[in-house]
């Protein structure tokens, strides 16, 4: 699946044929309108209803939410360089060192969370 | 999976005005429909199909919009009908989306290369093609038959399958 929209959880349900009382009734969900709401995203999802909706399609989270994913990524990632900065100004123990290393690879790290540009 | 094949595929969008709503289809690729379906309206229709229009189109930001062509005599849409195409037209363009318009003879010309002529076996190649619009596809029409409402969905399919085979 591709990353051009910030959700495919409404795509998945569509193509498993499944309606959304199915999916509220898996999820232990009072009813469908949740799922309409976190479908339309003015609801984002909780953790154990994400880990669910991966469980019940066979799905990796990037592929479910790719548009929170990488929102989330990009938030943490600019935390990461401000905290490196920080500890920069540090006395260069090794400990702070391999803090700072470890900082230093996470921002490295190509995200896979990361939408692809648009053409 | 070819990640630079997938960039460059456009969100595909179609909306099919109905007696009573519209059908919509919105592919990421001829073989990728990401949603689809009916949005029922029954009163004051044109103001409602259109204000659901325009939440769809905001929500999915699409590259393209597809629609019917009713410029002509020969088109057999009702005026409210080209009113609404009409309208959704001018807002799309007013959100900088692409607006493509076929006729119905196109659309036909299109599926006869696949040996469909008729709606009901241009549905039914969509299913051939994309089996997930399967429990959608209606029962074949009578004479005696108004369409079923869910025709619109293969009518709004049909639209950016033939954008597909068209333009890319």
């Amino acid at each position: 699946m591709s990353k051009k929209l910030d959700t495919y959880l409404r795509t998945y349900r569509l193509k498993a044929g499944l309606s959304q009382k199915d999916i509220a009734f898996l999820l232990s969900l009072g009813s469908g309108s949740a799922i309409s709401r976190i479908e339309k995203c003015s609801r984002i999802p909780s953790l154990p209803i994400l880990l669910a909706y991966c469980i019940i399609f066979n799905v990796q989270p990037k592929d479910l939410v790719p548009g929170l994913l990488y929102d989330i990524a990009n938030a943490v990632l600019a935390r990461a360089r401000v905290l490196e900065k920080q500890l920069q100004k540090q006395s260069a123990t090794p400990l702070v060192l391999q803090r700072i290393k470890f900082l230093r690879s996470l921002t490295a790290i190509k995200d896979d969370a990361a939408r692809p540009k648009e053409v | 999976m070819n990640n630079a094949k997938e960039e460059v595929q456009k969100l595909v969008l179609a909306i099919d005005p109905a007696p009573r709503g519209f059908g919509y289809a919105l592919f990421e690729g001829p073989q990728n429909p990401l949603d689809w379906g009916i949005t029922e309206v029954r009163i004051l229709k044109n103001i409602t199909s259109l204000k659901k229009i325009k939440e769809l189109v905001t929500f999915y930001q699409p590259d393209v919009l597809v629609l019917e062509d009713c410029a002509g005599d020969k088109s057999r849409r009702c005026k409210r009908v080209q009113k609404l195409i009409a309208k959704t037209e001018e807002f799309s363009i007013s959100q900088k989306i692409q607006v493509v318009k076929y006729s119905r003879n196109r659309i036909q010309e299109v599926f006869s290369m696949f040996h469909a002529k008729t709606k009901y076996q241009i549905s039914r190649k969509i299913c051939e093609w994309l089996p997930e619009f399967s429990p959608r596809i209606p029962p074949k029409r009578k004479v005696w038959m108004s369409e079923d409402p869910r025709m619109s969905i293969f009518d709004a399919a049909s639209l950016v399958l033939t954008y597909y085979y068209l333009e890319e």
